[in-house]
């Protein structure tokens, strides 16, 4: 195994509204994920997925807890975690009217790639993504598979070891998904650590190599497929997550 | 903070500004024509009133003289005469004649009903004539050109309608022209009775100006440049401000930039470099498009406006505005960063204009210098500062001051605006929640705002508009039913805990002691607050006078404290640190609460010159509910406050001793803060 | 047409409008709140800036005053405000140069305000050369030189009325005559003239403000929350839903433009008599601001007109809008074609002749300007009433034809209104 890239320990996050008061989002939640790995946060929606992976990424602040990224710590030192860092997610979208190109040059600059390589690296993921056709176009033209193949592009431009994809397959036909899905994958084959959520439990079963089930801002669960089987005796994931989640079993 | 980084951000910024058509037509290109044209068009219709009113023929008549034939033929020939002159005077530029037809006058048959006729514009003006005969008592006579000499003339007197454009123009023309001919038929007299000198030749007045021509010009320029230059900032930097942070947290682009390796410092600089670049290219862009317009002589300068900048002055006006249009772009920056969608982000531009505009107006009030506290005010102080540069003024410490404090703002404001990207705001999904949908006291903090503001339009509107004509019991009675019957409504509508929301506790027994104590020292520092306030907005004499006779000077003594102290100690105590503190309370830090709550209570004695010391009032008495967590004692202390204000006016006249002894204020201010001491509950817990 | 579909779907718009913030805002509040709120600025800061004339003391020398002039000076101690006043004797003729400019280095550096310097000349006795001097950048001293002027024009006046007693010339036949102006207006009739050059302006601008965010939200707002398809697929007809929306629409116009009116009415009456009061305006009965009854049924009918049309107009330009972005830039014409007229008809000497009330709008801010004075003509409003329901009538049929295009409809046309007309003129032009 390699080493660790992100470690996550008592990660915590309270919000404060003003009539509900309080509202513990996420609690207590530890895990690592390693190089060439695949790590899922599995949940249904408002489990603390998504707050947890903003933590990381550093667009949140935790409340308690720490969270490292290659040694980085996201609360004294985000730049550079962002700097190592590929966030991707339904709602992180593209600018309308830069084409293809100029959105790869200006997050490669933005995140600080050595400038002198910049341009080769941009050609390349032109290259790897098949946008060739398509660079100089503007992306509000492009159709909505270009437009994702621009948006992973994008993550990786600046060559980060830590991708992390937030429920990237909401709102995407089954093509468009299982393209994204191969190409998750062979970012794991480059030996990036990806921290990966999704409420979608196939997907999970087919990328993850690790799960963590989260429900109500806690991980009721963490451990390769075959380990979450044994532990509660289902086959099927979304047995294994019902039984975490309600603590009841479906099958009799 | 990375260069690069920064850099690419505002090209991408411009460049995305660059490719929308529409907001450069729209936003950019058409206001190069609409203003000019605005302003083109505007010139057009006041010249062509002008030709209109001068080729118009004028309906008058005469009335029948009847008072002695040797008088009437006096008139009728003064009348021939100024209508010889008449719209000589006319053009106010005298400098080329006119091709069209001068101003004609018809004479019409003298009609019965005057009044009905110049209703329907048969006539325009109608002349009588009276014999002379003593003044009217109470009839203005204008002595500059009348003078003091006899009363005993004969009198035209010129009848006309002033709401009737043409009745008004041709009453105007008339007049001019009789003055006139009265004039040169007192020369006339006055020669033939042997004096030699010409009229004209008295007193000669020779007008001579020491200030330069630029400075002169620079007054007037200096009083608009400020304001225009935000306006235009303003405008252009709102073109790229919406789209900032509002525009790509609605396409949520911003997530997307928040998740790179770009500081938020590096964004927040990016972001307002992007909003100067473009403010200050469409305001050059403005200006230039303004002076071409000028030159084409399709739009006129103001009169006496030279556009003379020297260098010198320039260049430090160009430094002086640096820190105003950080300050501007700031602040449209957190405007938008507060907003979530585009439209949200438009709709609050609108009062951040306002008071951009406003505070950009100051330098146009006469005799606002910039060694006063107007240095300590933002932008204000760079306008006023710009003003003396152009009349040749340069208080090199006072500029300084007045760049630091700006400064100072943008500083603070765009620190503010990197805080909106601490993305909790981005999150927060729904404004809508279980509050909103139940009602109740939980809601009540989010809506006592909205309930004051309409509460206060309501009392303008009436005060102002009924107010002053009644007997000032009824006025008064009607105010406090006012905010009594809205306390009762807030607290009926949200289901308020009504012990705690008026505070209804016992309070601790040294806090009557600290009323007594505070009441007259803060009646003391109010008079100070008045003096310190009269410093930058003297009072109008006038004002004192009628707040004498408003505040019910006849009345008997218990009448008086009936309706001036007693009620309003009650019901202004119930709404304002009943009700207003409680849906205050929870959302405001002490400071900020005893600072908003106070000064609110100022505002609501709408008259400009009231609000100082009734702010510091409310300060108080905010101060006095907090430390001892009862209404009762602020209720002791209003009444006694306006009881003993309505003494000292009984004895004085609300004048002021002429000399403020210094050492009174210091002695108020250590017992108000005694008084305080006194106030403080044991336990801490009740008011929270 | 079915009217209780419509009426339903009216209603529900007009519920939803009245939740929505930009809505409230433009429609209700900024109409309401606007006028008062503005003069009540405006009475503060004319209030502010008369106290501050009044507290300059003004700081004027006066050299080499005759005997025979020195009324001037109680003429200056009584006029308005504090002034200081030095007298020193005329410098002789060899300093007067040297005076002249030190006087000059005081007013630049601002310890003076303004200066006299008579200048005795031999004819007649008395008589002198007058210098003013003054600082025309500073603001003090342009109040004391007002003051001055003033004063040494009314002691030329009495001198030359003394002159004129010691030749013999006394009383009527020295006055010769006077005049009298006799305003006949009431001050009803003047507070009608005030808010008729006034009311009608912000009116129709207010109408067209209340238009445009409803105009915009039902159209291309719904486009963007993706409820058009919603709205679409109910169990009614699409030129229902349509007529619904433009009922809406035209509703927050007429509703923008009534609160306005009558806000203003209501901050003229507050604030603009006492300051017309005190400022001594409107002839000797003061102004009062009284709307006729009579304008009122014109108010309505020209709202319904006004709201009719504007909301007409916006409507087709916005329904080719996608985003509300779009939207707003695309009824931006409507809104300059709106404020236009007003701004060349802020002419009191304009007539409304019957060929100005072909012209919508115009003939709108006319109609009610004569209204507001109390006159009804009759054949004005007809021909007003024709030439905008004809500019309606225009915009719907222009509107029927658009929503007959599915592409415009189902929102995927690429661009506006003028791209529309010329694909649809061009297959016919080709055909012919």
């Amino acid at each position: 195994m390699s080493t660790v890239q992100v470690e996550v320990q008592s990660l915590s996050k309270n919000f404060f509204d003003q009539s509900r008061g309080e509202v513990k989002a996420v609690q207590e939640v530890n895990f690592e994920c390693r190089g060439s790995e695949i790590f899922g946060l599995l949940g249904a929606n408002g489990a603390g997925k998504t707050t947890t992976l903003r933590m990381i990424s550093t667009v949140l602040q935790p409340t308690a807890g720490t969270a490292r990224v290659l040694g980085h710590d996201v609360v004294s030192d985000p730049v550079e975690v962002r700097r190592n860092l590929g966030f991707y997610s339904a709602s992180t979208a593209l600018y309308p009217r830069l084409t293809a190109r100029e959105t790869l040059t200006l997050f490669a600059r933005v995140n600080k790639y050595p400038a002198e390589r910049t341009r080769s690296r941009v050609e390349e993921m032109i290259e790897r993504f098949g946008l060739g056709d398509y660079a100089g176009a503007r992306i509000e033209k492009l159709s909505s598979g270009m437009k994702q193949k621009v948006s992973i592009a994008r993550t990786v431009v600046h060559d980060p070891p830590v991708l992390i994809f937030d429920e990237p397959t909401v709102g995407l036909d089954v093509l468009n998904a299982l393209d994204l899905q191969k190409a998750i994958q062979e970012l794991r084959e480059d030996g990036k650590a990806i921290l990966f959520s999704t409420h979608i439990m196939s997907e999970a079963e087919r990328l993850c190599d690790r799960i963590a089930i989260i429900d109500k801002g806690r991980i009721r669960a963490c451990d390769d497929l075959e380990g979450l089987r044994a532990a509660t005796s289902q086959h099927y994931l979304e047995d294994i997550f019902v039984h975490y989640v309600t603590g009841n079993d479906t099958t009799a | 903070m990375n260069r690069r980084t920064v850099t690419a951000l505002v090209i991408n910024d411009l460049r995305q500004l660059a490719r929308n058509p529409r907001v450069l037509v729209f936003a950019v290109a058409l206001p190069l024509v609409l203003w000019p044209l605005m302003w083109f068009l505007t010139s057009l219709t006041t010249e062509r009133r002008q030709e209109r009113i001068e080729s118009r023929t004028y309906r008058y008549a005469v009335a029948d003289p009847d008072a002695g034939a040797a008088e009437a033929a006096d008139a009728r020939m003064w009348l021939e005469r100024a209508m010889a002159v008449i719209g000589d005077d006319g053009r106010a530029d005298n400098a080329e004649p006119t091709d069209g037809p001068a101003v004609r006058f018809e004479r019409v048959e003298a009609p019965d009903d005057v009044a009905a006729a110049l209703d329907e514009e048969r006539l325009h003006v109608h002349v009588a004539w009276e014999a002379g005969g003593e003044d009217l008592p109470g009839e203005e006579v204008d002595r500059e050109t009348v003078g003091n000499a006899g009363r005993s003339a004969p009198r035209i007197v010129l009848s006309y309608r002033a709401d009737l454009d043409a009745s008004d123009s041709a009453e105007g023309f008339l007049r001019r022209a009789l003055e006139r001919t009265r004039t040169e038929l007192r020369e006339q007299r006055l020669a033939a009775a042997g004096f030699a000198s010409a009229p004209a030749d008295l007193l000669p007045l020779q007008r001579i100006e020491t200030a330069s021509e630029e400075q002169t010009s620079g007054l007037l320029l200096g009083r608009l440049l400020t304001a225009i230059i935000v306006m235009m900032m303003l405008a252009g930097g709102s073109i790229v401000a919406t789209d900032a942070l509002a525009g790509e947290k609605e396409r949520g682009t911003l997530e997307t930039l928040l998740t790179t390796a770009a500081s938020r410092v590096e964004i927040v600089t990016a972001k307002n470099l992007s909003i100067l670049a473009v403010a200050f290219a469409t305001s050059v862009l403005n200006i230039v498009n303004i002076v071409v317009w000028m030159q084409l002589d399709l739009i006129a300068a103001p009169a006496g406006l030279k556009l003379a900048i020297p260098v010198g002055a320039g260049l430090l006006l160009l430094l002086l505005y640096v820190p105003a249009a950080v300050l501007l772009s700031s602040s449209l920056l957190l405007v938008s960063g507060r907003s979530k969608t585009y439209k949200e982000a438009q709709l609050l531009f609108a009062p951040v204009m306002l008071v951009a505009m406003a505070v950009a107006a100051i330098p146009v009030l006469p005799g606002v210098e910039l060694r006063s506290a107007i240095v300590l005010l933002p932008i204000a102080n760079l306008g006023v500062a710009a003003r003396e540069i152009l009349t040749g003024d340069y208080d090199w410490p006072l500029l300084a001051a007045a760049w630091a404090v700006t400064g100072g703002a943008a500083a603070l404001l765009a620190r503010a605006s990197l805080r909106t990207l601490s993305a909790e705001k981005l999150i927060t999904a729904s404004e809508l929640d279980a509050a909103d949908l139940a009602g109740g006291p939980a809601l009540f903090p989010r809506r006592v705002a909205r309930w004051f503001a309409v509460l206060w339009a309501l009392l303008l509107v009436w005060q102002l508009n009924i107010g002053g004509g009644i007997d000032s019991r009824l006025l008064i009675s009607i105010n406090m039913a006012l905010f009594g019957a809205a306390a009762w409504l807030m607290i009926s509508r949200y289901r308020l805990p009504v012990r705690e929301t008026l505070s209804l506790r016992v309070p601790p027994p040294g806090a009557w002691l600290g009323v007594l104590i505070g009441a007259p020292a803060g009646l003391v520092l109010a008079d100070g607050i008045v003096r310190l306030a009269s410093l930058a907005m003297p009072i109008p004499e006038a004002w004192i006078e009628a707040m004498a006779e408003n505040m019910g000077a006849g009345l008997p003594l218990w009448q008086m404290l009936i309706f001036f102290s007693l009620m309003p100690a009650l019901f202004e105590e119930i709404a304002f640190r009943g009700v207003l503190l409680h849906g205050l309370k929870n959302r405001l830090t002490t400071v900020q609460l005893v600072l908003v709550a106070g000064i609110a209570f100022g505002f609501f004695h709408v008259d400009l010159f009231r609000i100082p010391p009734t702010s510091l009032l409310g300060v108080f008495l905010v101060v006095t509910v907090v430390r001892s967590g009862s209404i009762f004692p602020a209720m002791a202390w209003h009444g006694l406050h306006n009881a003993l204000a309505l003494g000292s006016a009984r004895v004085e006249q609300i004048a002021l001793p002429e000399q403020p002894i210094w050492w009174h204020y210091v002695l108020a201010a250590l017992a108000i803060l005694l008084a305080f001491r006194l106030m403080k509950r044991r336990t801490r817990a009740a008011f929270s | 047409m079915d009217w209780t579909a419509i009426r339903l779907l009216y209603l529900s718009e007009l519920r939803a409008a009245l939740r929505e913030r930009a809505v409230l805002i433009n429609g209700i509040l900024i109409p309401l709140l606007m006028y008062p709120l503005m003069m009540w600025v405006m009475f503060s800061g004319i209030l502010f800036v008369t106290a501050r004339f009044e507290s300059f003391a003004s700081r004027v020398e006066i050299a080499g005053l005759p005997a025979e002039h020195q009324a001037l000076l109680e003429g200056l101690e009584e006029d308005d405000g504090q002034i200081e006043i030095t007298e020193v004797d005329a410098p002789p003729g060899s300093a007067a140069a040297a005076y002249r400019e030190e006087v000059e280095d005081r007013l630049l550096a601002g310890e003076l305000d303004a200066a006299l310097i008579f200048e005795t000349t031999v004819d007649p006795p008395g008589n002198a050369e007058v210098s003013l001097l003054s600082n025309g950048s500073s603001d003090q001293s342009q109040t004391a030189r007002g003051r001055l002027e003033r004063a040494l024009s009314a002691e030329r006046s009495a001198w030359l009325d003394r002159i004129a007693d010691e030749h013999g010339l006394a009383g009527a036949e020295w006055q010769v005559f006077d005049v009298r102006s006799n305003n006949l207006a009431t001050g009803r009739q003047m507070g009608q003239f005030l808010m008729g050059m006034m009311i009608p302006l912000f009116f129709v601008i207010m109408i067209a403000n209340g238009c445009v965010y409803p105009a915009i939200d039902s159209t291309a707002g719904e486009r963007e929350r993706n409820t058009w398809e919603t709205t679409s697929t109910l169990a009614t007809r699409r030129i229902h839903i349509v007529t619904a929306k433009y009922l809406y629409v035209a509703t927050m116009g007429l509703v923008a433009g009534a609160l306005n009116a009558a806000a203003m009415v209501v901050s003229f009456r507050s604030f603009l008599g006492p300051l017309l009061a005190r400022m001594g305006g409107g002839g000797g009965s003061g102004f009062a601001f009284e709307l006729p009854l009579t304008s009122l049924p014109v108010l309505f009918l020209t709202a319904v007109l006004l709201g009719a049309l504007i909301a007409a107009a916006m409507m087709i330009l916005a329904a080719f809008a996608r985003t509300f972005k779009e939207g707003q830039s695309m009824v931006t014409p409507v809104i300059l074609l709106v404020i236009f007229p007003v701004v060349v008809l802020n002419d009191p000497s304009m007539e409304f002749t019957p060929a100005l009330a072909g012209i919508p709008v115009v003939n709108v801010v006319l109609l009610l300007r004569q209204a507001i004075a109390g006159n009804v003509l009759w054949l004005q409003l007809g021909i007003t009433v024709l030439a905008n329901a004809a500019a309606i009538a225009a915009c719907l049929w222009l509107a029927s034809r658009i929503l007959r295009v599915e592409e415009i409809a189902t929102g995927s046309f690429e661009g506006n209104l003028f791209q529309f007309l010329r694909q649809q003129w061009r297959p016919a032009g080709g055909k012919a």
